[in-house]
């Protein structure tokens, strides 16, 4: 799709556990895993808004887009 | 959840509740329908249904005419029974809680199919019954009768709408499942 989640960069950098962020933000581990490997169709804003509270950064640490390679 | 694969569960006690009985209701009505049409035929003799259907009296009457008349007069119903069946897998699905899946716009597609059958078998086959049970009268007196009734035609006309109906839910079941995957 040509944005990359590099959220699990961010939580190891952090130290964060996966299982501490998904309790601060309100969604399930396993929704959590899905983000962080960009197998989700897209992230509300607000989901956004509590991943940048507890990790101290700013969407664009987590998000980051890469144009596709055209054959 | 956010698995592509997975359903949108919600809970809605009542009309699970509700769900539950007509899913109950569906099956039953698909087992009552063909069998009062079939003991009509089979015990109480076809005069009963052709004069129901304000169809010619067979003057003399074989038993292949008697047997392909019965199977003849099932086909209607028994389209009607194979639409409540979808209609019961339907509500089963309901009180399961799932309210927007694929599965839910197929069975409501498939209900609509066979209630669309059932009316055009309702059309057509009052004719082919008044031809077969009057093919042993003597010449002169063979018939080819039409009867259009309301019930055929409106059948028609509900399943062209459930049809467009169920389109309209597999569009909300597309948009459900996109909706699981944004978290």
């Amino acid at each position: 799709m040509g944005i990359e989640v590099n959220l699990d960069v961010i939580l190891a950098r952090r130290k964060v556990r996966s299982k501490d962020l998904a309790a601060f933000v309100g969604i399930t581990e396993a929704n959590l895993s899905l983000l962080k490997r960009g197998k989700v169709k897209g992230i509300r804003f607000e989901t956004l808004a509590r991943i940048c509270e507890y990790l101290d950064c700013q969407p664009g640490d987590i998000l980051r887009y890469t144009p596709e390679e055209t054959e | 959840m956010a698995q592509p694969t997975a359903r949108l569960m919600l809970s809605e006690p009542g009309l699970q509740r509700l769900s539950a009985w007509l899913a109950w209701t569906s099956l039953g009505l698909a087992t009552v329908i063909p069998a009062s049409v079939a003991a009509l035929w089979f015990l109480g003799g076809p005069a009963a249904i052709m004069a129901r259907a304000n169809l010619p009296m067979p003057v003399a009457l074989d038993s292949w005419q008697w047997l392909l008349g019965g199977a003849l007069a099932l086909v209607p119903s028994a389209l009607l029974a194979a639409a409540l069946l979808a209609a019961a897998r339907c509500f089963r699905l309901f009180r399961g809680g799932v309210f927007f899946s694929a599965d839910i716009a197929r069975a409501l597609r498939s209900f609509a199919a066979r209630v669309v059958m059932s009316g055009l078998a309702g059309l057509l086959v009052p004719p082919l019954l008044s031809v077969v049970m009057t093919w042993s009268n003597p010449p002169g007196s063979r018939a080819l009768a039409f009867h259009v009734g309301s019930t055929p035609v409106l059948a028609l006309f509900f399943g062209g709408v459930l049809w467009a109906i169920a389109a309209v839910m597999a569009r909300a079941a597309d948009l459900a499942d996109e909706h699981a995957q944004i978290v």
